[in-house]
């Protein structure tokens, strides 16, 4: 058995690609991770940007950015299907070492906690802590 | 990049390629990476922040060549 680690992966789906087919792109990933051994934490779609620079013409991309678990040579399969479909436009994967995950945690602990108080303060006028 | 000394780099652990408005301070209007003699940040953040805007701009996160001079 093949060590698995920690992994953040963002990829970058063609702006002119429909919805349906985005969603199965991002069905696609999750489960050749999740039929391998993997473990899928956290899925977060941000929706179509503007892209920095035109890519094959395009001006736009849709963005995921996943977080999970996997073995090692999972990765390498991983990206040879990224590589192979043409819609995905770009794509970065990255093993996380101890201070990513720490980032991560804290990341996601101030959001728990922005959530908490946006609850909370529902009612009053928001002003933000900085 | 005047008055920044009041900012606490020191404390900075890992530099996020997604936080595209915080490297966004670090490029010039080209969209070139500033050298450290400008920045004035610590060289381990400053090595931090190369490899996150070079992260970002392959995403097409950040410009490698700003628009307006292309």
């Amino acid at each position: 058995m093949a060590n698995t680690y920690q992994y953040e992966l963002t990829y970058v789906i063609s702006g002119v690609v429909q919805q349906n087919q985005v969603d199965d792109i991002v069905r696609k990933v999750n489960h050749l991770i999740e039929d391998n051994g993997g473990d899928v934490i956290e899925v977060d779609e941000w929706g179509n940007q503007r892209l920095a620079y035109e890519i094959d013409r395009k001006r736009s991309g849709y963005y995921v950015n996943m977080y999970f678990k996997a073995p090692g040579p999972l990765i390498q399969r991983l990206e040879r299907e990224l590589e192979i479909n043409d819609d995905v436009l770009r794509y970065l994967t990255l093993r996380m070492d101890a201070k990513m995950k720490r980032h991560y945690k804290k990341r996601k602990r101030r959001e728990a906690q922005q959530q908490e108080e946006d609850e909370a303060g529902e009612s009053e006028s928001s002003e933000d802590d900085e | 990049m005047a008055n920044q000394e009041d900012v606490d780099y020191e404390h900075i652990e890992y530099v996020d390629y997604k936080d595209t408005e915080f490297l966004e301070q670090f490029i010039n209007n080209q969209g070139k990476i500033l050298p450290r003699r400008v920045t004035d940040v610590p060289a381990r953040v400053q090595r931090q922040i190369t490899t996150a805007i070079k992260r970002a701009r392959h995403l097409a996160l950040l410009p490698y060549v700003q628009e307006s001079i292309r």
